[in-house]
């Protein structure tokens, strides 16, 4: 008999008698299933705070910050440095001739959530909203400049009480109609108010910009702009491309979130080795009797080896499968509400991969050992 | 029958498959690592915010980090009611000889400071020396050790505020040492004149960071930052007054999940491991089957044979759980990125000890049900 149908032929038979131990067959498998179900769920945050970012981010988008500044919280963009930034040729024009440029600013206000708790959204100031196109109007109209008028987040009109169309909602003093509402964006921006950045500032006494951004007129123009801007000595601006600002912004959450999901999961692979070690040396224990006797009549040590190692492997990623499934139909598309944050987990082939990379590491640690045995006998 | 020759028993059964009762051991172990190390983390943090002082109050800028108050408005704070004590606070912060050793200066009132923040102790003779030398410095414990400062040490500091001068130069005369009582991590600052301070930095005149306060009644609190947030909310420096409790919780609010997360993945690893610690004693008793039918034959009790079996099943559950949680106690206090002097909580300890206890009944009872209908007859085979 051909080593290959050795080794066929004592998988089915071990994937046969699996049900007369299922204790056994139940301790490997269950741990299994866990830690592809914990890792796969852990990863999902990560992933919905990536989507998060980076939603919207567009590729002919680009985000300007003073020179220097780690993130657009602690930038500070002077009008002039708008101007030089926005009229150069590179930067698309509408159809009027104005560049496709805006200067933003945020600015936090306190609000109380629908379940009565104290909150604060950000309102997104911006000069030119045909830079953000994914701001859909929905009802109502757009904030008129120079007066205190503003726009809500479908989402945000869920979350926070006072904030339907005609609400007022009073920021340093004075009161600001909101006059519109627009759809989700699926980024950041779900959670905020949009306004006109120019009255935004005028009310706060705040004279510059955080950020600018500028929409391009081909991707392709992107390196010599960036580097044009950048060897300009009077703008003391850093410009990034929009991604690349957007995952900065998260990168410490993310730090975190990840750090989370690797102790978790490498606790528990240890955990689930441990348990596989302990089933397979079990299995070959129990069939110890068969498995000499198969030797007698002739198949190889290797076989017998190969054989035990394929027969963990395939049981481990049916685990790895079920259990990364089981996180992906309970979880995925949910949305995780912090008072910092909200975003959905995001199930996708990446979280599946890495949970069946790591189940395939436990089952071969946890096969080999015994496998060694088996075919000594 | 003498305890010691259970203890031989117990160690034979153990033994009997090493292997395997090894195994058992180490994934109890991992188990109550995660189990330490993430409800230590939850007790860490809950136990920050909850060890905070309920009568302290803070204001800031209502703008932002960035934002400064002018210290004029100190006289109005204090006038406040229910405010009974302020102080401030303006960051100044340095490095010391090397561009990556950092050294956080605050420049203080002396006259307030020690009374709102009375965890930071001093002696009177050194906050006098304070007081009497502009330059004078007050340094933490923590700090003192770690750059190896002395009382009568002249230090020069590379700030980040820039002096009057243009330089960057800031020279301080160590006059005394400040421990802090409650928590010693905090004692990594030192304390500066905050008159010297104004007077010499190049910008940020007359204004401050933070404002601490001390109020008469802690049940007033909410009720204070109101009044005090309302008052200032229309004039050029809207504050932003909270407490100090609300200070830690907004610290750790990125994580408010982890409680609910860490509690799922431990129960659903404490369930796997039950499945598979039953799973394996079972087939333990099958193996020693034999032997069990021996003990009766010289006769053991049926109740005393059940006894062992559980006995074996809670102690390994035990040891691995005293072993897990000691790696956790390790490994928590690396944690400084999430929590300060993170540590399992003996509660933690104690109800994990409990846990594994029970782990330990619960899958042994199957196996030593089991043993019950193991006949004298069988040690015959």
């Amino acid at each position: 008999m051909s080593t290959a149908r050795q080794i066929g032929a004592l998988c089915l038979w071990g994937l046969q008698s699996l049900p007369s131990r299922p204790g056994v067959f139940l301790t490997g498998f269950v741990s299994v299933v866990l830690v592809a179900a914990v890792l796969t769920s852990l990863l999902s945050m990560g992933d919905g705070i990536h989507r998060l970012a980076v939603n919207n981010a567009r590729p002919d988008r680009l985000v300007a910050l003073s020179r220097g500044a780690p993130n657009p919280a602690e930038s500070s963009i002077s009008r002039d440095a708008y101007r030089t930034l926005a009229n150069d040729e590179r930067v698309r024009r509408d159809a009027e001739g104005h560049p496709l440029a805006t200067g933003s600013i945020t600015q936090a206000v306190d609000v109380v959530a629908r379940n009565g708790r104290p909150d604060n959204v950000f309102i997104r100031g911006i000069t030119n909203p045909r830079v953000y196109p994914e701001i859909r109007l929905l009802r109502g109209r757009w904030p008129r400049p120079g007066v205190h008028e503003l726009l809500v987040s479908t989402k945000a009109r869920q979350l926070i009480r006072g904030l339907e169309i005609s609400d007022l909602v009073p920021i340093r003093g004075a009161d600001w109609r909101i006059v519109g509402s627009f759809g989700e964006t699926g980024d950041v921006l779900d959670l905020s108010l949009v306004a006109d950045a120019e009255t935004i500032m005028a009310a706060v006494g705040r004279t510059s910009y955080e950020e600018v951004v500028l929409v391009m007129r081909s991707p392709a123009e992107i390196p010599a702009y960036v580097a044009s801007m950048s060897a300009d000595p009077t703008l003391m601006a850093d410009v990034y491309r929009e991604a690349v600002i957007r995952e900065q912004t998260f990168a410490g959450v993310r730090r975190f979130l990840d750090f989370v999901s690797y102790f978790i999961g490498a606790i528990m692979a240890g955990a689930a080795t441990c348990a596989a070690l302990s089933s397979t040396y079990a299995t070959v224990d129990a069939r110890s009797p068969e498995l000499a006797t198969l030797r007698a009549i002739g198949f190889a040590r290797h076989s017998i080896v190969v054989s035990v190692i394929a027969e963990a492997t395939l049981i481990a990623l049916l685990g790895a499968l079920l259990g990364s499934s089981i996180a992906w139909l309970a979880f995925s598309g949910r949305i995780i509400t912090t008072n910092a944050l909200t975003f959905p987990l995001i199930t996708g082939a990446h979280e599946f991969l890495i949970s069946a990379l790591w189940v395939l590491g436990i089952a071969l640690l946890g096969a080999a050992l015994p496998a060694l045995r088996a075919s000594r006998l | 029958m003498p305890a010691v020759k259970y203890i031989h028993l117990l160690i034979a059964g153990f033994r009997r498959n090493t292997i395997r009762s090894l195994l058992i051991f180490a994934q109890v172990v991992f188990v109550f690592i995660l189990y330490g190390s993430l409800q230590g983390l939850i007790a860490s943090m809950d136990l920050a915010i909850r060890h905070t002082h309920a009568d302290r109050m803070f204001v800031a800028s209502r703008l932002g980090r960035g934002d400064l108050l002018p210290v004029s408005i100190a006289g109005d704070l204090r006038r406040t009611p229910g405010v009974a004590r302020v102080t401030f606070e303006s960051q100044l912060p340095c490095t010391y000889r090397r561009p990556d050793q950092y050294v956080w200066a605050l420049g203080i009132d002396p006259e307030t400071y020690f009374t709102v923040y009375a965890e930071n102790r001093t002696a009177p003779d050194q906050l006098r020396a304070l007081v009497a030398l502009r330059t004078g410095a007050i340094v933490g414990e923590l700090l003192a050790s770690r750059l190896g400062w002395r009382v009568g040490d002249h230090v020069t500091l590379q700030c980040f505020t820039p002096r009057r001068d243009g330089t960057r130069d800031w020279g301080f005369d160590v006059v005394g040492l400040f421990r802090q009582v409650e928590r010693p991590e905090f004692s990594d600052l030192v304390l500066l004149n905050y008159s010297y301070l104004n007077e010499a930095r190049a910008a940020d005149h007359d204004a401050v960071n933070i404002y601490g306060l001390q109020i008469s009644r802690p049940s007033e609190s909410i009720q204070i930052g109101h009044i005090i947030d309302a008052r200032f909310l229309n004039s050029p420096h809207p504050t932003s007054t909270s407490s100090e409790a609300d200070a830690a919780r907004a610290g750790f609010r990125s994580i408010g999940d982890v409680a609910l997360v860490s509690r799922t993945v431990t129960l659903a690893a404490l369930i796997s491991l039950l499945v598979a610690s039953g799973a394996l004693m079972m087939q333990s008793v099958r193996e020693r089957r034999a032997d069990i039918a021996t003990l009766k034959a010289i006769g053991f009790t049926h109740g005393r044979v059940l006894a062992l079996v559980l006995t074996e099943s809670i102690g390994i559950w035990v040891a691995g759980a005293l072993a897990g949680l000691g790696i956790a106690q390790l490994l928590l206090p690396r944690a400084q990125d999430i929590v300060n002097n993170g540590h399992v909580p003996s509660i933690v300890v104690a109800f994990g000890v409990v846990l594994a206890v029970g782990g330990g009944l619960l899958s042994g009872a199957l196996p030593a049900w089991r043993t019950l209908r193991i006949h004298v007859a069988a040690a015959r085979q």
